[in-house]
């Protein structure tokens, strides 16, 4: 009995079950106050419509890794500050978000809908080291962005920035 | 990408140092939207600005230093603008990120998102999927507050993001909210306001009605103005509307007054004057080898007359006054004493143009003055010296004097004798208005007579000037003016003389009427505000108030009421 309230059933997009440790559950805000919510209810399925099952292996490997170290508090407004200042990925989290880009942006979409906020920090510090030092061409061809500007309106931002990087 | 949304987009842009942002901003339109949206950001670029010594370091001094918002706010409270003696009151209070401050015809309101319930954890992420309401709120400024203005709210009217708050004339007791239904209809909600002795509370009674307006998409909003007597204005890009609004128990009745149409710009001077650039008729040509040309045969400047009288409130309306003029002719107009003064811009070319008219309620007019400016490909490239500008073109007024022919209030003609000018024949002059780039918004206001503009200097800081015409010490100014002026009169100079003198004299004793007091004025300037790139804040006036948005919500009040 006590072993089966250490476990939690989340259910994927695509209808896939995965019975995951709760501690390892709870690195998501968003899962945690589900399962506070629901109390004992024993059995019962969390659905998580928005993440599938190929992106939530991938995110519990970070969480099982992650689940002995302290949960950041719920509503700290700061952490947005301290986010910021440490641009350092540690290096099992550097290794570990090697993975294409598609699936780059879903784990960050993930993160930000199960609420796991230094998992969304390391995506959005990846994408943001993914930019680093490129020209705005290059940015555009490595997310595939079509450049909807006019050339003036182009030219109009460059002087524009030029004029605040003096 | 895109599909991350705002938030996440801003989360992944928080890490970038100043250099990656600005390169991201280029990429696309979106891009540079979440970059432009974000105070944060926006901020973290300008603490690199701040950096940067001044432009005007002689007036502030000691090393340049980083300082935050607020210190900088009391900073230039307590020094530039005293240095110059312009003396507004002056305080600053702070919105939440949320909140947005508009002004509506001369009243300043405070919008901010209410959000009815939590949303489920399914929609919450993105921050596109709520759906607040928007709350309006007047903003008194209490005077017992001092420096710090004290907000109380007196009405509140709900509307959506999609609606969009256009009209607040509480002094009519009606608010306007308009929302495009499809393209071109327009639903216009309208409040009406009544204090109720009985409750001692405003009632709001809410109705609404259909305008048809050739709107194109639900962000295509024309810009509604309400002016006495219920005359209802519609200015959709380049034509507007005038009606007459009658309200019966709810029903709305409109009935259309006049309209224009290919208006290049349409601006109210003084509170019942409209006034509009028209295009002239092209006239396409085919060459030899078929390509088509178009030639425009110019603009012209067209007064409209709104001002209630018995006479002409059922006629439709027509032009006062009609001016011929060059298309750099067409910005800001304002409209003081009795002196209508136009200033322009062409953005494109960097050209600038006042013109001076002096017009009575008899419809008679005068051209007082006319200056241009012809700018360069950069403004902010300049140096000092190119900067003053070149042109006072005397000649220009000289040959649209000569060439035009004022009949029945119409001044016309005049184009040709300006455009055939030579470059060689313009003066000389040392004196310019604009510096820096000039705001398209907000038109100057007139107080009295002070006419306070404002424009964004060269460090991206906001410059006000203000020109008090109510002054003893612009006799010299008066005087050469007055003789430039002789230009225009050359038929009698000596009487101009004569006038010039007896001007200047009865201006010591402030005995001289208002129309003929306005040439001369005592100039003030300051900077106020932290570098901010874009014009995404423009500041604007509310009566007698500057509003000024700095970063990180700090919102500064200039109270030039006396």
């Amino acid at each position: 009995m006590a072993e089966k309230k250490q476990t939690v059933i989340l259910q994927t997009s695509d209808d896939e079950q995965f019975t995951v440790e709760k501690v390892v559950a709870e690195r998501s805000a968003m899962i945690k106050s589900m399962m506070e919510d629901l109390g004992d209810q024993e059995g019962q399925a969390i659905p998580l419509p928005n993440v599938s099952s190929s992106v939530l292996t991938k995110i519990l490997e970070y969480c099982d890794h992650h689940k002995t170290e302290p949960l950041p508090a719920p509503d700290a407004n700061d952490a947005d500050d301290s986010r910021r200042k440490t641009s350092e990925i540690g290096e099992w989290d550097s290794r570990w978000i090697q993975v294409d880009q598609e699936m780059l942006f879903e784990i960050i979409l993930a993160a930000n809908y199960l609420d796991i906020k230094p998992l969304l920090d390391v995506g959005c510090k990846t994408v943001a080291n993914m930019i680093k030092g490129k020209t705005p061409e290059e940015i555009r061809k490595l997310f595939n962005i079509t450049n909807d500007f006019t050339p003036e309106e182009e030219e109009q931002i460059r002087k524009e920035n030029e004029w605040a990087e003096e | 990408m895109l599909r991350l949304g705002d938030d996440l987009l801003f989360g992944i842009f928080a890490h970038l140092s100043v250099k990656d942002l600005l390169t991201c901003s280029q990429v696309c339109k979106h891009f540079n939207e979440v970059i432009q949206n974000s105070p944060t950001l926006q901020l973290k670029i300008h603490e690199k600005l701040l950096h940067r010594p001044r432009y005007l370091a002689s007036e502030v001094p000691g090393p340049t230093e980083v300082i935050s918002a607020r210190e900088e706010l009391n900073k230039l409270k307590r020094t530039e603008l005293n240095l110059f003696r312009m003396q507004p009151t002056y305080s600053t209070f702070q919105i939440s990120p949320n909140e947005q401050i508009i002004s509506v015809y001369g009243r300043s309101f405070i919008t901010s998102p209410k959000i009815k319930q939590a949303l489920p954890p399914s929609q919450s992420y993105g921050g596109r999927d709520h759906a607040p309401l928007y709350s309006l709120a007047t903003i008194w400024r209490d005077q017992r507050g001092g420096n710090e203005a004290l907000l109380d709210t007196e009405i509140r009217v709900d509307f959506k993001p999609i609606q969009k708050l256009i009209v607040a004339d509480l002094s009519q007791g009606v608010v306007i909210v308009a929302q495009p239904l499809r393209p071109g209809l327009l639903r216009i909600h309208v409040y009406e306001i009544v204090w109720k002795a009985t409750t001692l509370k405003h009632e709001t009674t809410r109705s609404s009605f259909e305008l048809e307006v050739g709107i194109r998409s639900s962000s295509d909003i024309p810009e509604l103005r309400l002016r006495r007597e219920r005359r209802l204005v519609v200015i959709l890009g380049d034509r507007g509307w005038v009606y007459n609004w009658k309200t019966k128990k709810q029903q709305h009745e409109l009935t259309l007054l006049g309209q224009v149409q290919k208006s290049e710009h349409i601006a109210f001077v003084g509170r019942d004057i409209l006034a509009c650039v028209i295009y002239g008729e092209d006239e396409e040509t085919e060459d030899e080898d078929g390509s088509e040309n178009c030639i425009s045969t110019g603009e012209s400047l067209v007064f409209f007359d709104l001002s209630p009288s018995p006479a002409t409130k059922t006629e439709p309306i027509l032009p006062d006054l009609v001016l011929r003029c060059p298309s750099v002719f067409a910005e800001s107009p304002s409209y003081l004493h009795g002196h209508l003064s136009i200033w322009a811009a062409d953005y494109e070319s960097n050209h600038f143009g006042e013109i001076s008219l002096a017009a009575d309620n008899q419809g008679r007019s005068e051209i007082l003055n006319m200056r241009i400016l012809l700018g360069g490909s950069d403004l902010i490239e300049w140096d000092d010296d190119s900067w003053i500008s070149t042109v006072l073109p005397v000649h220009c007024i000289q040959a649209l004097i000569d060439n035009a022919t004022i009949e029945n209030h119409h001044l016309s003609g005049g184009k040709s004798g300006y455009m055939e000018l030579e470059p060689s024949q313009w003066m000389k002059y040392t004196y310019w208005d604009i510096d820096g780039y000039w705001i398209p918004s907000p038109h100057p206001m007139n107080h009295g007579l002070k006419m306070i503009q404002c424009s964004l200097s060269r460090t991206g800081k906001y410059l006000i000037r203000m020109k008090d015409y109510n002054t003893h010490c612009a006799e010299v100014d008066l005087e050469e003016r007055l003789k430039r002026l002789g230009v225009l009169g050359k038929k009698n100079q000596i009487a101009v003389e004569e006038k010039c003198t007896m001007v200047s004299e009865a201006y010591k004793a402030e005995l001289i009427p208002p129309s003929e007091r306005g040439l001369g004025y005592r100039l003030y300037e300051c900077e106020v505000g932290l570098p901010r790139r874009g014009s995404r804040n423009i500041p604007f006036f509310t009566g007698d108030q500057l509003w000024i948005q700095h970063l990180e919500g700090w919102v500064s009040i200039l109270d030039f009421s006396e």
